[in-house]
């Protein structure tokens, strides 16, 4: 009785001084992470975005769903809109989690779609997650400017399905759930969740389509 | 020189991956490329030293009894340590190459077998040596079976491709070739072993590490 006591103590303190550890670390680098967050979006949103004079960041909507809020960041030249940009996410993800930013025009077709949060598994969920270039290993060698124009939006064949569709009421689906998405093999459960993300996007504009496109005024 | 000897054993002796084999579930999962491999190995090698550093600091505080649970505790809340860090001031590329390994970490079973078998009843010098070790071995393993995927399955190296219109092998970018990649390495060095001890004149007997009776990690009944 005595000795579990004593066990217990032990272990007890060292929970304690974990979480205090935590606590303190979480408190101190909240702004950092966020100012870092920050700075992610407004990267993820020039690339999705056509040009622009206004500050998407600032310029934003929010809409409630069923399944969590989604934003959208209007890109604006001259006051006029220009296209705009859509981030939901979905909980569905093998690591939970999945966030996606698509860019839209105007009259609600999508463009490019990008994961900008994930905890998939690599090499088997970043398949469908991650933009890649291969390059042939020659072209360091060579003094041409093959490699220094890395573009920076590789392909992905799986992101890339989305690209000319029309954001509707009805979402997205992979096709083994009936839909006409190609998932990628290995990579189901993540290429379920993107579908599922870009739905979300794609039915809360469908949805609020007026009230989107009011707000350029 | 024993220093040296802590170190040196994780890279071939008692390599982490192909000798102990420990750390299977990053391992299979994560070697379809060779990035992924460093990126992995990287990242765990970060984790171990900071755990080895921790648990070997604490080793004669903590009752053996409740050791484990204490030395999950130490491990969890370095991880997530690690990760606030790096999403605050990492760049954020070396955040987007390294973050997504972090969470699986906290399943690898390389940083507890470490903190058991060896932070816990050695010097802080000594672990430190250990933890570089260990994590330089498990990141070249792990280099080694991603090149090797990445290679027969599409003819790359690192995302370059080495050999244009190489014939795309599906089967090495999946599970099943991250098992069949992993067996070929595990009779290769098996191989080596026995040739070694052949040479020498002895009956090869299969690693100590290997057997589990060296290590205490059940045997929660002992006496403290």
């Amino acid at each position: 009785m005595k000795d579990s006591l004593k066990l217990s103590i032990a272990l007890g303190i060292t929970c304690a001084l974990a979480a205090s550890i935590l606590t303190f670390a979480n408190s101190k680098t909240r702004e950092p992470r966020a100012e870092a967050a920050r700075r992610n979006r407004q990267q993820a949103l020039s690339l999705v975005l056509p040009a622009f004079d206004n500050a998407p960041l600032d310029d934003k909507i929010q809409i409630a769903t069923e399944t969590g809020d989604v934003f959208f960041y209007l890109a604006k030249e001259g006051g006029k809109l220009t296209g705009l940009a859509g981030e939901g996410a979905s909980p569905k993800g093998y690591g939970g989690q999945l966030q996606v930013l698509i860019g839209l025009n105007p009259s609600g077709d999508i463009g490019t779609v990008l994961v900008t949060g994930h905890k998939e598994t690599p090499g088997l969920g970043t398949q469908v997650t991650d933009r890649k270039q291969t390059r042939s290993i020659w072209s360091l060698f060579g003094k041409d400017a093959e490699h220094a124009q890395a573009s920076s939006l590789p392909p992905c064949p799986y992101l890339d399905q989305y690209a000319g569709k029309a954001a509707t009421a009805t979402g997205f689906r992979v096709q083994q759930d009936g839909g006409g998405i190609e998932a990628i093999s290995g990579a189901t459960v993540s290429s379920r969740a993107v579908a599922d993300a870009v739905s979300t996007v794609s039915k809360a504009f469908a949805s609020h389509r007026n009230e989107i496109l009011a707000a350029e005024k | 020189m024993s220093l040296w000897k802590d170190f040196s054993k994780g890279i071939w002796k008692e390599n982490p991956v192909l000798v102990l084999v420990l750390g299977m579930c990053p391992t299979l999962a994560v070697t379809s490329s060779m990035k992924n491999g460093m990126g992995m190995g990287l990242a765990t090698c970060f984790v171990l030293l900071g755990s080895n550093i921790v648990i070997s600091l604490v080793r004669k505080m903590i009752p053996r009894k409740v050791r484990i649970p204490c030395y999950i505790v130490v491990i969890a809340t370095f991880v997530t340590l690690v990760e606030m860090l790096m999403q605050a001031y990492a760049p954020p590329q070396l955040n987007e190459a390294l973050g997504i390994f972090i969470p699986l970490i906290v399943v690898n079973c390389i940083v507890l077998g470490r903190a058991e078998a060896f932070a816990s009843k050695h010097s802080l010098p000594r672990s430190i040596m250990d933890a570089l070790g260990m994590g330089a071995g498990f990141t070249l393993a792990l280099m080694a079976l991603g090149a090797t995927r990445e290679f027969i399955g599409g003819g790359t190296l690192f995302e370059m491709q080495v050999v244009p219109n190489w014939p795309e092998f599906l089967l090495m970018k999946f599970a099943p070739g991250a098992f069949v990649v992993l067996g070929l390495f595990l009779a290769g060095m098996n191989w080596i072993g026995m040739r070694k001890a052949a040479k020498e004149g002895k009956a090869y007997t299969v690693p100590a590490e290997l057997s589990c009776s060296h290590c205490r990690l059940c045997d929660l009944s002992e006496k403290d």
